[in-house]
């Protein structure tokens, strides 16, 4: 089964335009190349594929795909959105 | 005069300008039934619609820029590789912008309201505003330029980018820049927009026997307009700036007609249109009797062509009748905001080739318009001075004047 850091990783490298053994999960995300509005895209890419709501400070604080992964997670967790 | 020295096209005959030029000349059409896709219910519409996007790369990584922009840049692309300018960051921070659009990144607002009408969650991208606001395409050709000069952008309708070359070469020959990319970019065949034009009654019938030839201006059969996409850009510069470089000069821009019919929103007015093609031969210092093709605005409405022939009559006189004219929008359609910059493109092309493109589809004649639109077949001689024009909704008309570079 595919992982949460898997899909999200794999989510960046086509959003970004990143060869995906290039991207690492555990290193800044700015290193993908993104800007704020590039990234606002992704996250808004993100909560369609996982049916989710994120908190953009939240994600803003993030460090890593990793970490936001954990935050893609820890939304989905507490069950489907009503928004 | 401000020199052109690149000409870039995305357009539906071709998406650079020898395969325009030929499709043109060989009156191949870009129009057809809408496709399905594109329309998400049962019709019967025409449209001359790009199937290929341009390959280019854009802005940041991740961020989806409207359709009309990613026609925006690879038209700007070509004009810059065409004028094989490359310029410091000095020469960067006087260059200039000035663009035309009818309706901006209107996929990007269309795509929008219908995720937040139609879906349950509500929700906009991020980006919505920055890709539907007019000057997106202006932003992002700077952006990719980087040319920090005066930056416009032109929303007049129908005239929006004939009036940004027109200004670009005034702007040039008033010193304010050396150097300035001009042009238009439209992206307008979504469901909501051509549901507008068909509101509108605008929109040509389908030709029973062959789609393609359903745009007919100037023809006793024309029925409407049929609605295009794409976009055109120049580059202009100062003569002297281009001279020292040793460019190669396609055309100046000799003489630029603005001026306004204050009328009626949809119904054009011959005496605004004559107007500014007088302005334009004024500036241009130049008489009717020297224009040798005029490339008509020529939409192939009831109205409009009638209107245009009444007013190309009363400026030229007697040499209406000699003066060759052409309505390339038969094979092409209207780009809306991008149909003067493709078109000054196409004049521009035609006086470096002496050849003029045929008005397609021009089988049956209208007595109320009877002056000689090279019907059907195209025609070469040596030309030295040709006239674009562009009328607008909302009255607004431009008129640019090219003469070959000597």
């Amino acid at each position: 089964m595919t992982t949460t850091v898997e899909r999200v990783k794999a989510m960046a490298a086509a959003h970004f335009g990143v060869d995906p053994a290039r991207v690492d999960v555990d290193q800044p995300i700015a290193t993908l190349g993104a800007d704020s509005l590039g990234y606002l895209e992704f996250l808004f890419a993100l909560e369609d594929a996982f049916s989710i709501t994120i908190d953009q400070d939240a994600a803003e604080k993030v460090p890593t795909l990793r970490a936001l992964a954990d935050l893609v997670d820890s939304v989905a967790t507490k069950g489907p959105q009503t928004s | 005069m401000a020199a052109i020295t690149g000409l870039g096209v995305i357009s539906p005959c071709g998406q650079d300008t020898s395969t325009l030029l030929a499709n043109l000349t060989a009156a191949r059409s870009g129009v057809r039934l809408v496709p399905d896709e594109v329309f998400g219910r049962p019709h019967r519409l025409v449209a001359a619609h790009i199937d290929t996007l341009p390959a280019v790369h854009v802005g940041p990584p991740g961020v989806i820029v409207d359709r009309s922009t990613t026609f925006a840049l690879a038209a700007v692309h070509q004009a810059m590789t065409d004028a094989a300018l490359v310029l410091d960051d000095a020469a960067r921070l006087g260059a200039g912008v000035y663009w035309g659009t009818g309706l901006g990144g209107a996929c990007s607002i269309e795509d929008a309201y219908r995720l937040l009408f139609t879906s349950a969650r509500g929700r906009l991208r991020p980006t919505t505003v920055v890709h539907g606001m007019s000057n997106s395409s202006a932003a992002y050709i700077s952006m990719a330029l980087g040319f920090r000069g005066p930056q416009l952008n032109i929303s007049t309708a129908c005239a929006s980018s004939a009036m940004s070359i027109g200004e670009a070469a005034r702007a040039i020959q008033h010193g304010q820049a050396d150097v300035i990319v001009a042009g238009g970019s439209e992206a307008l065949l979504t469901f909501g927009n051509l549901t507008a034009w068909e509101a509108m009654r605008a929109i040509a019938d389908v030709d029973p026997d062959d789609p393609s030839r359903s745009c007919k201006p100037f023809a006793a059969d024309r029925s409407g307009l049929v609605l295009g996409e794409g976009a055109a850009a120049v580059v202009l510069e100062s003569e002297a700036h281009a001279r020292a470089r040793g460019a190669t000069i396609h055309a100046f821009v000799a003489g630029y007609g603005n001026a306004g019919d204050a009328s009626s929103i949809s119904r054009p007015d011959a005496s605004g249109q004559v107007r500014a093609m007088r302005l334009a031969l004024a500036e241009a210092g130049r008489q009717p009797a020297e224009v040798q093709y005029v490339n008509a605005h020529g939409t192939a409405t009831q109205t409009g062509d009638i209107v245009e022939t009444t007013a190309l009559k009363e400026v030229f006189g007697d040499h209406a009748r000699a003066v060759w004219i052409s309505s390339t929008k038969a094979l092409h359609g209207h780009l809306l905001g991008a149909a003067g910059a493709l078109e000054a493109v196409i004049s521009v092309l035609a006086l470096t080739h002496g050849v003029v493109p045929p008005t397609a589809h021009l089988d049956r004649l209208d007595p109320a318009c009877d002056l000689d639109y090279v019907p059907n077949v195209a025609r070469q001689r040596p030309l030295d001075l040709v006239m674009s024009s562009s009328f607008g909704f909302g009255g607004m008309n431009a008129v640019l004047v090219f003469e070959r570079s000597r």
